[in-house]
């Protein structure tokens, strides 16, 4: 006990107890330097910073070597700002034609944090805190939400530590190991509803119920490979392990009295107690592989990324006391490809950047819910590149994620059907130096 | 470039994206219903009770106009659909909850209501007469009379007065509106009658249903080949509240033990059905036996008198019924087969009811009494939710059979917060109302054992 509430102090204490919204499939992130993303995130070739810890680390000797001799650390840090608009219109038979939705407009922060320094002759070792995950879900006016049964509020909060050794086996080909410790929390809220007795079918709101799991760790690995065949081609590939988190926490059950002393007691002997609960939440492995052009004062990228959503089954919720209360949020979620496409273009005092990105859903229609609407993305980049002093950079991006309105098809399995559609904008800055 | 410069031109960056963010999502309209190979202009419908729109006790047009047949004719663009509609409290009044705990349901004190559009000089659209069998369809006989050997049966005469008018039999005043699209239903009545009276013989015999629902359906063919058809299917009705809220049993006060009721022939068996009938019996300790616990009214020891045969359906009988309702079904199917209709399965949406449940906004509705959320307070007839289940059933089929595309009913349309009184759950948080309970009932567990009147 003593050691988790040390790792959860930890893990607040570097900010990242910052919720968080998601814009990659599922609920995945992509968004760890601003150089790559101001690409649309096609650097697992090309990257040239810190932020390569995520993107391809295997780079990371050639990285940290860019000044002959030089044995001073190579930083990267920032972050980005997320904000997302998702709205939502109904179909019949439930919430019915002319129902329409939308979440609270937030902005969340995502933190940055990169190291990578040489070590002998070949090798690199750097250590980064980033976010490849997270989930945030406010939906607007919980006391009159139509999907409130389902949530009315949800954060997936992802904390990942990596640590990287790199090998440059000749001047061709450099490999990497990963070790990640990711910690992770989720927090969700929904309504309880109970039909009146002897109504005709309506229901009513019963109950707050609050569940949530504290920071958890769990543990993955990962490799990467960077091949420079000649000055103007790159290529690299990186595999990013799978991790399965049992957070554990609190569920509250808070009950909305609705006035009628009887039903109100019926309702307060049918709540569960307060008490502990556990979770399974799973963090999908990822492959990558893009192949770089770099001719003179231009580098043009494209990536393949591979996610294997397939892993995300379901979201179990398990109570102590009751375990006639546990459920199972079905998801059986899909695998997904997403192409990433981006040019950068370094000019004498300055660098421009832009990109494009495609990525495919990974929920099947019966799993898009008020939780999780999840859809096609399409993301279009712009980023900057500056240097204010000698050995100082600045990079900032812009990505705009429009995503396809998505329907369930009438079959989401909480039986809510409709259509989402979301906008996210991200803007992101990273500061780069040697210390 | 100079930091200014890149300031500046991050920050429009940073704008320039935000302020591209897309507007909300526009609000789906829903589309406009596709008839495909059906014609859905002129709707009538034949049926009993639940076609009728009856709930807890009665009719009221705030219910007439939830049932599954208007839903029906309102999703698939009948041009109209007029009803028999009744003025609040209802005909007869409908029953209320007085009391959760102890149970107490009645319609006592309410006011009688009245038919409201008889001055129609057309026959209604919904021709559905609760009490109706199949016979009555096509024959006028019994309208406004006994039906021999049993005594005048008021409140039925009073539906076939302010329904059929005297204006000929069902099906011919059905046919003189010039029908495109009929639905049937027709069944229940031939076995609920008997079984909610203790009975396993239904008033018709399955070779008799055979022989009059074959000659309804000769008669629309021939009279009126245009429509098109839907048929629905007849219930298990033993499987409903009326039949299944009271156990066949007890407890012993003194060891605990199960101890069955005393049914007219004796200790009652496990697979024997008491019926809701029987709670005033119940309430003052007959059927319970001497020592055993009074589910209904605790108060009122066990004084070991037997239920009467009314009120309790034996396994045989309860065999026989079900094994009618399965003869019924035979035949609705072989001509729904022969006409090309299409078959709208109410049996098997009931047997989902009652076994796995209906889902509505995240909550699993079953057949339990006043609890279930599907059966108003007659523990007989669907609750406006089920009736839009049931009007969604039938969009299913008929798109099926005719290639149509109907919407689906809103079922949050269909929700109400009570199905005794006009308070529709839509346009306000729906709160649970009933009557006096802060009064009467300081406490009402899940799964007590309830009691009716």
């Amino acid at each position: 006990m003593r050691v988790r509430r040390w790792w959860s102090w930890t893990a607040l204490a570097l900010g990242l107890g910052i919720p968080v919204t998601t814009h990659a499939a599922g609920y995945g992130l992509y968004e760890a330097g601003a150089a790559a993303m101001g690409m649309a995130g096609a650097a697992t070739a090309g990257i040239d910073d810190a932020s390569a810890l995520f993107y391809n680390p295997a780079a990371l000797t050639r990285i940290v070597r860019e000044e002959e001799g030089d044995r001073r650390g190579v930083w990267y840090l920032g972050g980005a700002m997320l904000n997302p608009f998702t709205s939502f219109a109904g179909v019949n038979p439930y919430p019915g034609y002319g129902v329409t939705e939308e979440m609270d407009p937030n902005v969340f922060v995502l933190p940055s944090l990169f190291y990578a320094r040489p070590v002998g002759e070949r090798w690199a070792a750097g250590a980064g805190l980033y976010s490849p995950y997270g989930l945030g879900v406010d939906w607007k006016d919980p006391d009159t939400f139509t999907g409130r049964y389902i949530v009315t509020e949800a954060q997936l909060q992802v904390a990942n530590f990596g640590f990287t050794a790199a090998y440059q086996v000749n001047p061709m080909v450099s490999v990497a190991a990963v070790g990640n410790v990711l910690f992770s929390q989720v927090q969700l809220k929904n309504r309880i509803l109970q039909p009146i007795p002897g109504g005709g079918g309506a229901q009513t709101d019963v109950a707050d119920a609050k569940l949530d799991a504290h920071w958890e760790p769990g543990y993955g690995w990962g490799a990467a490979i960077s091949v420079k065949p000649s000055d103007q081609w790159r290529a690299g590939a990186t595999y990013r392990g799978k991790i399965i988190t049992k957070p554990s926490g609190d569920a509250d059950f808070e009950q909305i009295l609705t006035g009628n002393t009887a039903f109100d007691a019926a309702v307060a002997a049918s709540l569960p107690p307060d008490q502990g609960v556990s979770t399974v939440l799973r963090f999908p492995a990822i492959w990558a592989a893009g192949v770089a052009w770099t001719p003179a004062s231009w580098t043009v990228e494209g990536d393949l990324v591979f996610t294997e959503w397939s892993l995300f089954s379901d979201l179990p919720l398990e109570f102590d006391q009751t375990p006639s209360a546990n459920r199972t949020i079905v998801e059986d979620y899909d695998d997904a490809l997403a192409i990433r496409l981006g040019a950068e273009h370094r000019l004498a005092s300055w660098t421009y950047r832009f990109g494009y990105y495609f990525e495919q859903e990974a929920a099947p229609p019966a799993s898009v819910s008020p939780l999780l609407p999840d859809t096609k993305r399409h993301g279009v980049s712009l980023g900057l590149g500056f240097e204010p002093w000698q050995g100082v950079t600045v990079d900032v991006y812009n990505l705009g994620i429009f995503t396809e309105q998505r329907s369930t098809e009438g079959v989401n399995r909480d039986g809510y059907d409709g259509e989402y559609k979301t906008y996210v904008n991200a803007f992101g800055l990273n500061v780069g130096f040697r210390w | 470039m100079n930091a200014r410069t890149f300031l500046w031109i991050a920050a429009a960056l940073f704008l320039g994206g935000a302020l591209a963010a897309c507007g909300k999502i526009e609000a789906i309209t829903q589309p406009a219903a596709q008839s495909g190979n059906a014609n859905f202009r002129t709707y009538v419908a034949m049926g009993t009770s639940i076609t009728a729109g009856w709930e807890s006790g009665g009719l009221v047009e705030h219910h007439q106009t939830k049932s599954y047949a208007y839903l029906f004719a309102h999703q698939a663009g009948a041009s109209a659909f007029t009803i028999p509609s009744v003025s609040a409290d209802g005909l007869p009044p409908l029953l209320r909850i007085l009391s959760l705990n102890p149970l107490f349901i009645t319609n006592a004190g309410r006011t009688p209501g009245a038919f409201t559009n008889l001055g129609q000089p057309t026959s209604y659209h919904n021709m559905a007469v609760p009490y109706s069998t199949v016979f009555d369809a096509v024959d006028s006989i019994y309208y406004y009379t006994a039906i021999p050997p049993n005594p005048p049966n008021p409140e039925r005469i009073l539906m076939f007065e302010n329904i059929a008018r005297h204006r000929g039999t069902i099906l011919q005043q059905v046919l003189g509106q010039g029908p495109t699209f009929i639905s049937i239903e027709y069944g229940s009545n031939e076995v609920l009658g008997a079984a909610s009276s203790g009975s396993g013989t239904p008033l018709l015999s399955p070779p008799l249903f055979d022989a009059i629902y074959d000659t309804l359906m000769a008669n629309i063919a021939r009279f009126a080949p245009q429509a098109n058809l839907a048929l629905v299917t007849v219930p298990d009705v033993t499987t409903i509240p009326f039949f299944t809220t009271f156990p066949p049993y007890t407890v012993s006060l003194t060891t605990g033990a199960p101890v069955s009721l005393v049914g007219p022939d004796g200790p009652l068996a496990p697979a024997d059905l008491v019926l809701l009938r029987a709670a005033d019996s119940l309430a003052i300790g007959t059927g319970i036996p001497v020592g055993g616990y009074n589910y209904v009214n605790p108060a009122a020891p066990g004084n070991g008198r037997p239920l009467l045969d009314s009120q309790v359906l034996n396994a045989l009988e309860s065999a026989e019924i079900q094994s009618a309702v399965a003869a019924e079904n035979t035949t609705i199917r072989d001509a729904a087969t022969t006409a090309g209709a299409a078959l709208v399965d109410l049996n098997g949406l009931l047997r989902e009811a009652s076994t796995t449940g209906l889902h509505y906004q995240g909550h699993t509705y079953a057949t339990d009494f006043v609890t279930g959320g599907l059966f108003s307070l007659d523990g007989v007839h669907p609750t406006d939710l089920a009736h839009g289940f049931i009007a969604n059933l039938m969009i299913d089929a008929v798109n099926a059979k005719y290639g149509a595309h109907i919407p689906h009913v809103n079922l949050s349309e269909s929700a109400t917060a009570t199905s005794s009184r006009l308070q529709p759950a839509r346009g306000s948080k729906p709160m649970p109302w009933i009557q006096g309970a802060d009064r009467l009932c300081p406490i009402v567990m899940p799964g007590d054992v309830i009691a009716a009147r």
